[in-house]
């Protein structure tokens, strides 16, 4: 398992101690004792018996045999049973529960066989590696031990825990703790913390009077009632409990078993977790929270699936189209490097507007819409001229389509404009003909040599990929493109050409419907916001001074509110990335792969709290192709005397009909609306 | 299509057959002059019209890719087509009606799939696109697009199935590019049919190659929907003499089957054509079900808006009717559709017992046009030319 660098552990971070009541209980006392995990140091998994799941998946980049593939799928389960076989032996025989990692594991090989020897003892470090790698230091209580050793105070740690004590020291320099005296430990010294009979014998060791220690955990039991009974000073310091951290409780039973979904959501949990006691500076910023919270763990998902994809897929080359897939690109590169995955990669600039309409080399009538489509009700004369259309020369047809003017607005879907293009069809592939010039050579030369293109991009309904094929020329029946998408709804029919794939992860052409729902509810805009790259739009190509075709990049200042946000929200992406890059280091990715890392933002899509609803809601969202200057609200909030009416208008023009209701919520019940 | 590396890339002659509609030739002329494959060679064909006007347009395109042939009186689509090939030596040909109309990479895309196909299915003699069906207005000398629709893209992309394209053409010309010597080979279009002589010709194509439909709309299948003068005889087709043509090819494939000439083409026609109309019907069936439905449904939600909210009992009245309704019409139609299966059942069984013989009676056609060829080459003369081709 690959090594971490103490240096890089944001968990080193402390947070000021001075006025709390620990560093003033601390004053009258020499030593300081600290009670381990769940207080000294945590775990970024959910709950403890995690790190097991978590060991079987670091096992899985080995080669294995079938029946030790099997048992590394039961490992979570008889982990957490041979551990209580071993305690109720060791009380049976010793009348203490107290065991050690070598006793439980001692059982584990009873019960699997002396062959699975050599299979456990890689479990035994593979477990004991896991622990180093998903522990991290409470700022907390790390700052207190620094203030108590600069007060020239004794610091020591007191565990009831099966682990030795070396390995627990190992884990608390890992994590940043140094210069500590001692680490007691209930699985060496057979006595413990909980039956109270641990404090005793380290006050004898200590040679200190009972009154001058200060106990410090996270038990109210054994931290507290226990240290106090021996006389010393205790104080609780509860950690956040599961629920806190919208961890669901383990059912007593429920089963334990390595499965993707269990070892994921062990994760999500955890890491949420030490982002609320790690980050809690950072996290501060609501945008930044966010994107730790919710959109961390969905790229992290999409990630992992794009790497196994694309591993599997084997492509020459990987574009990464447009806006949306500029974050995808940086977080697929660590992984791609942690896979030994050599493929070339490359950032495209491209957008609807800059790709669209070049690519009508054909004359679909269903991919028209999509030229003027929009909800912000543009007038006639600015679309037709986004399309490369002069309005003074066609007034005849203007008038045939249903126009008295060029100033008319156009209606959301508006058949006129879809009679008006039918009836230019041959205009309009005359400006794509042309236009195409550039963005076909643009896309030619990001394609070089590659014949097998892999196309990344995040849904919705595979119009970029086609088109990007047929701008690739009239002879792009020589490539093969795999596009691989967020999402892709059913739509994406029309778009599919014979021999070419297009993959995605969450639904696939509309199925499942629920999730269809959510995404065109309000997912969409939601995630076409967190993923916008740092630069303006692409609105074409030209031609620079050396030749190269280059892309022209908008320059929006309506933008810059909406760039600010999100480039706040990549921050939390970013964050949580690199934390899951920490301690995942040797798990098989493998085992990580599936869709729960998307669980919290369908929460936010469906469920969203009155924050969420108000600082998402309240950004501006680009409408229709080509045009980013038309910016319409992502949810509207709507006056208090607005009218039932208006109150439904406003639900059709919304992007995020969840985020609406939340937004307007008292509206909604004084009409009596049902928006579903 | 030669593969010789000199031939590439591969020139494309193509045939427009035009009589007095200058306003439609002159878009057909920009439609192919717009073509971003510029190796082609046009043979305009001028069926029997005035040739001043023909001569005047073409002059004024001033491209030298450009040749006019004229007929002196009307020959019909099938003496025009094969007139205009005949003036051809390219490789590949396509036929562009005057008053149809390209997208500018038709060309380009059919040379390359084409040349794609040559390498991995050689079976490919022809490739087609999907196309638009385009309703024109014409008044005058201007020609506006009313409407367009999707003409053919329910058809799946790939092989042409040569069982759908019987039941009906969804090739129209427009799409379609094909080799110059598989059409020789075929004796080119039937010159004795005044509509229709495109189907048969594909009929005939597929009875020994195959086509491969692209799926990309770059063609435009033009009709009118009003028209005056000497456009009338152009307009959208006449159902009347479009049947009465479809009936003389059947009746002419099954008499030659019957004669034990054929090749099983008449016989299959027969068998399918009751499977056919039951399929119809019971499509007819179906949609008047779920018309009767809809019908329902809206009226349910009508009343539904009009009631109470808590007086459920007359909805659930309607949605007993509806489910009885439902009861009696679904036995019916399950019954016509079991039929439907039965008989298809037979006719898979026919087609298979037939398509040895078909497959027979082809290899002897193949084995007497080859016998033919070489006779022609050995008793080259125009008298004994003239008699082959009667």
């Amino acid at each position: 398992m690959r090594k971490l660098d103490p240096a890089s552990r944001a968990a080193q971070v402390t947070v000021p101690v001075h006025g709390s009541p620990e560093l003033a209980a601390l004053e009258a006392c020499e030593v300081l004792s600290l009670d381990v995990f769940d207080t000294a140091i945590h775990r970024c998994v959910d709950r403890p018996t995690s790190v097991f799941g978590l060991a079987a998946a670091a096992l899985l980049n080995e080669r294995l045999t079938e029946r030790e593939i099997h048992h590394l799928g039961k490992f979570p389960e008889q982990r957490v049973a041979a551990e209580a076989t071993a305690r109720d032996r060791k009380q049976a025989s010793a009348g203490t529960r107290e065991v050690h990692l070598d006793e439980i594991y001692a059982v584990l090989e009873e019960q699997l066989g002396a062959e699975h020897a050599p299979l456990l003892e890689r479990l035994r470090l593979a477990e004991l590696e896991v622990e180093e790698h998903v522990t991290y230091a409470d700022p907390f209580v790390l700052g207190l031990a620094r203030e108590a050793q600069a007060r020239r105070k004794r610091v020591v740690f007191c565990s009831d825990m099966y682990l030795g004590a070396e390995t627990i020291s190992a884990l608390l320099q890992a994590a940043g703790y140094s210069g500590f005296q001692h680490v007691f430990v209930s699985s060496e010294l057979g006595v413990s913390k909980h039956q109270g009979t641990m404090f005793p014998m380290v006050r004898e060791k200590l040679q200190v009077p009972a009154e001058k220690i200060l106990h410090i955990g996270d038990s109210a039991q054994a931290d507290v009632e226990g240290a106090q009974l021996a006389g010393w000073n205790a104080i609780h310091r509860p950690y956040l409990q599961p629920a806190e951290t919208g961890a669901p409780p383990l059912l007593p039973g429920a089963s334990q078993r390595a499965n993707p979904d269990r070892v994921v959501r062990a994760l999500v949990g955890g890491l949420q977790r030490r982002g609320e006691l790690v980050l809690g500076e950072a996290l501060q910023d609501p945008w930044v929270h966010l994107g730790y919270r919710v959109f961390g763990p969905l790229l992290t998902g999409h990630a992992l699936w794009l790497a196994h994809s694309l591993q599997a897929l084997r492509p020459e080359k990987a574009l990464f189209l447009a806006r949306d897939a500029f974050l995808m690109l940086e977080l697929y590169k660590p992984l791609a490097d942690r896979l030994g995955l050599s493929l070339p990669c490359e950032y495209v600039f491209a957008s609807r507007g800059s790709l669209l309409l070049d690519s009508f080399t054909d004359f679909q009538l269903d991919r028209l819409w999509s030229l003027f489509a929009g909800r912000a009700g543009r007038s006639l004369g600015t679309t037709m001229r986004n399309l490369g259309l002069l309005p003074e020369r066609h007034r005849d047809a203007l008038q045939r389509a249903g126009f008295s003017s060029e100033e008319e607005p156009l209606e959301r879907n508006d058949p006129r404009m879809f009679r008006l293009l039918c009836s230019l069809h041959a205009s309009l592939l005359d400006v794509a003909k042309e236009r195409r010039a550039l963005s076909g050579e643009y896309l030619r030369g990001i394609a070089g040599q590659a014949r097998h293109l892999a196309v990344v991009d995040v849904g919705w309904m595979g119009n970029m990929q086609s088109s990007l094929l047929r701008l690739l020329g009239p002879d792009h029946n020589q490539f093969r493109l795999d596009g691989l998408y967020v999402g892709l709804s059913k739509e994406v029919k029309g778009n599919r050409y014979p021999g070419h794939g297009m993959h995605a992860w969450l639904w696939q052409d509309g199925l499942p419907e629920s999730r269809c729902a959510a995404f065109w509810g309000g997912g969409v805009a939601l995630l076409e916001f967190a993923l916008c790259a740092p630069h303006g739009s692409t609105l074409g190509y030209r031609r620079s001074s050396d030749g190269r075709v280059e892309p022209v990049l908008e320059r929006n200042e309506r933008e810059s509110d909406y760039l600010r946000s999100a480039d706040a929200l990549h921050k939390g992406v970013r964050l949580f990335f690199q934390s899951f890059l920490d301690i995942t280091g040797g798990v098989a990715t493998a085992a990580l792969l599936t869709d729960r890392w998307a669980d919290e933002f369908f929460r936010l899509v469906l469920a969203p709290t009155e924050q969420e609803a108000e600082i998402l809601g309240s950004l501006t969202h680009s409408d229709g192709v080509g045009d980013t200057r038309a910016r319409l609200p992502i949810v509207e909030k709507l006056p208090p005397d607005t009218e039932r009416a208006q109150v439904e208008q406003g639900l059709v023009r919304s992007f995020w009909r969840y985020g609406f209701r939340v937004r307007n919520a008292d509206l909604i019940a004084r009409h009596g609306l049902s928006l579903d | 299509m030669s593969t010789s590396p000199s031939a590439w890339p591969p020139v494309v002659g193509i045939v427009t057959r035009t009589q007095d509609r200058s306003p439609l030739l002159r878009r057909a002329l920009r439609s192919v002059r717009a073509q971003s494959h510029p190796h082609w060679k046009l043979v305009v064909v001028n069926d029997g019209g005035d040739p001043a006007a023909v001569d005047a347009l073409i002059a004024e395109q001033a491209d030298p890719r450009i040749q006019v042939v004229h007929h002196p009186r009307a020959l019909g689509m099938g003496a025009t087509v094969n007139a205009g090939l005949r003036q051809l030596d390219s490789d590949l040909v396509a036929i562009h009606d005057d008053a149809d109309s390209w997208a500018p990479e038709f060309l380009a895309v059919c040379v390359a799939e084409l040349s794609r196909l040559e390498r991995t299915l050689p079976s490919v003699h022809g490739v087609a696109t999907y196309c638009n069906r385009v309703l024109d207005r014409v008044s005058g000398q201007f020609v506006e697009v009313d409407q367009i629709e999707p003409f053919n893209l329910w058809a799946p992309p790939g092989l042409v199935s040569f069982h759908q394209l019987f039941q009906e053409n969804f090739v129209p010309p427009i799409s379609f590019v094909f080799r110059r010597d598989s059409a020789e080979a075929l004796g080119g279009f039937r010159e004795n049919l005044p509509d229709l002589a495109d189907w048969d010709f594909l009929v005939r194509f597929l009875q020994r190659h195959d086509v491969y439909l692209i799926p990309e709309v770059l063609a435009f299948y033009h009709h009118r929907m009003s028209v005056t003068g000497t456009m009338e005889g152009a307009a959208i087709e006449d159902s009347h003499q479009h049947q009465l043509c479809r009936t003389v090819l059947l009746n002419e494939w099954l008499r030659r089957d019957l004669a034990g000439e054929g090749g099983g083409l008449g016989i299959y026609a027969s068998l399918r054509s009751p499977l056919d109309l039951l399929s119809q019907r019971a499509a007819a069936v179906e949609k008047k079900l779920t018309e009767t439905n809809q019908r329902l449904e809206d009226v349910q939600k009508t009343l539904y808006g009009k009631l109470i909210p808590d007086s459920r009992e007359p909805v659930q009245r309607l949605q007993d009717i509806q489910a009885a309704l439902y009861e009696q019409l679904l036995p019916r139609l399950n019954q016509v559709l079991s039929q439907s299966d039965r008989l298809k059942d037979i006719q898979t069984q026919l087609y298979e017992q037939i398509t040895p013989a078909l497959n027979r009676t082809l290899s002897q056609v193949e084995r007497l046009v080859g016998l033919v060829q070489r006779v022609r080459d050995r008793f080259s003369s125009p008298l004994i030319n003239r008699i082959l081709r009667r």
